[in-house]
């Protein structure tokens, strides 16, 4: 969306939308630097990113070809229009599929791509070399061993690669954000029955909104998935199948230091109820009613005080939020 | 490496029209129900028209949106485009024809060389595009029109016949090639849904 548009007042058809206090987000968000839209190193999600999330997380789950399937365009233009005016944006009105793709696009339109080619015009990226050489399964490796033994194996190897060489490469707003997102991808998968995308099927249509160079054809074969694929696909599949151990450093921070992970469960869970401590209504209600838009949801057992968007977040959660533990 | 008898043809079309199902079939594998995008395959076979005998590239490619993008690197190198959908899904007869605008605008050019496909016709039942209705519309491109079933193995084969027959159309500049007879399209704008 055009920059221009920010001085018409009319709301666009389709969202249920109306002037909202402005934001420290301010009017565009697509298409903007994660530097500039996230609080530095900070656990700021955007706005359509945090609400999308939600909304997924609690109306979607059981969506069939969710991610996979795409909404009308109007609804999509309307919503993503609304979220760069900085207006109240209703996902319910919007649907599930509008929240998925919103998702995409948000990354999709990231003027850094989160992969892309090492050739010096797309710095901050992930270079597609540092994927390729992502370990791939051999299944020969270790004769003696059973099928299920060096697929354990290659597994643990895969994730220490995406871990140590792969994530490092990126910036650390973009590791934060993909912990968040990849959080709710691994619960979407563990829906596979109901909406019959697995981590898989995820991993292929998130890719191409991730892979991003000056040649498409090498974009394009970046994005398969599976066991064996060194791709920007491959490197998403393990985040989504192991998201708790990929982003151990980030879900620590995410949820205020590394005590707070143990006696955890369901890691990805108790990250995404941070999402809904971010669009909690506490919070919103400093800015105007924007809490119908969203899902207050699970947060029962949280602490009720917002999340504070500042550098010291980290600091207060640790303090503040110990004893608010759901464990 | 290139020889005169090599034809690319790349299939298109919205998520889930049963692209990849029905070349599988085409190739001779069974048929799954097995859910799974596909983001780009290529594929080989020989196919026998008339008296000759080709070798067909087919290029699977993904139906969701925002990697029709990538679109834009197969115009050039298709031969010839198999647009899908299903006749179980308006929408994706939609895509199928912004499909079209879209390669229209790409390449430059009027017409476009196309077979258009209609999968998924043993679910009379859940029908929502008429045959009559995508006809009429295959005959605005100029092109054929073949109703397909991948689940029954209905049509596939002649889905990729015609696409040759097709591809030498536009080939020979619109001449109608008359190896085998039947492919009298006489000019380059044909195309076959699928």
């Amino acid at each position: 969306m055009k920059v221009e548009d920010r001085e018409v007042a009319t709301t666009s058809a389709g969202t249920h939308a109306f002037p909202e206090h402005p934001e420290e987000e301010g009017e565009q968000i697509f298409g903007k630097a994660l530097s500039e839209i996230m609080a530095d190193g900070v656990i700021a999600l955007p706005r359509p990113v945090r609400e999308s999330i939600a909304f997924i997380r609690h109306h979607g789950l059981s969506t069939d070809g969710l991610f996979r399937r795409s909404p009308p365009s109007t609804s999509l233009r309307a919503a993503k229009t609304g979220y760069n005016r900085g207006q109240n944006v209703d996902l319910s009105l919007a649907g599930v599929h509008v929240a998925a793709v919103l998702l995409k696009v948000f990354f999709r339109e990231l003027p850094t791509p989160v992969f892309s080619s090492g050739d010096g015009a797309t710095a901050g990226s992930c270079s597609y070399d540092i994927v390729r050489s992502l370990p791939a399964a051999k299944k020969h490796q270790q004769p003696h061993n059973t099928e299920v033994d060096v697929a354990r194996q290659m597994d643990t190897v895969r994730i220490r690669y995406v871990k140590e060489v792969i994530l490092p490469a990126l910036g650390k707003e973009c590791r934060q954000l993909l912990c968040f997102v990849c959080a709710l991808l691994n619960v979407v998968a563990r829906n596979e029955s109901a909406n019959r995308m697995s981590s898989y099927n995820l991993a292929v249509v998130f890719a191409p909104n991730m892979a991003r160079s000056s040649n498409p054809v090498d974009d394009v074969s970046m994005c398969g998935a599976g066991p064996e694929a060194a791709t920007v696909g491959g490197v998403l599949q393990i985040m989504i199948q192991h998201f708790d151990q990929v982003f151990d450093v980030e879900i620590a921070l995410a949820l205020g230091g590394p005590q707070r992970v143990q006696n955890v469960d369901d890691v990805a869970n108790e990250v995404l109820d941070v999402v809904d401590l971010m669009n909690s209504p506490i919070t919103a209600a400093n800015l105007s009613d924007t809490s119908k838009a969203t899902s207050p949801g699970t947060a029962d057992n949280k602490p009720t005080s917002p999340v504070e968007l500042s550098k010291d977040a980290d600091a207060d959660r640790n303090s503040t939020e110990v004893d608010g533990s759901t464990s | 490496m290139t020889s005169l008898l090599d034809r690319n043809v790349v299939v298109l079309g919205g998520i889930g029209v049963g692209k990849s199902t029905a070349i599988q079939r085409f190739l001779g594998n069974e048929f799954t129900d097995r859910y799974q995008p596909t983001v780009k395959n290529t594929y080989n076979k020989k196919v026998a028209v008339g008296k000759v005998e080709y070798n067909l590239s087919i290029i699977d490619t993904a139906g969701q949106d925002e990697t029709s993008l990538l679109d834009s690197s197969y115009v050039g190198a298709a031969d010839v485009y198999v647009i899908a959908f299903s006749v179980t899904f308006r929408k994706s007869f939609e895509i199928a024809q912004v499909i079209r605008d879209k390669i229209l605008d790409m390449s430059g050019t009027e017409t476009v060389a196309m077979v258009l496909v209609g999968n998924k016709s043993d679910l009379s039942n859940e029908r929502q595009i008429s045959k009559s209705e995508a006809e009429q519309v295959a005959k605005s491109f100029a092109c054929p029109y073949i109703e397909t079933s991948a689940k029954e193995n209905l049509n596939i084969d002649q889905v990729f016949v015609n696409s040759v027959k097709i591809a030498n159309g536009a080939r020979a500049g619109g001449a109608a090639e008359s190896e085998d007879g039947t492919a009298q399209l006489s000019d380059k704008s044909s195309c076959i849904l699928m």
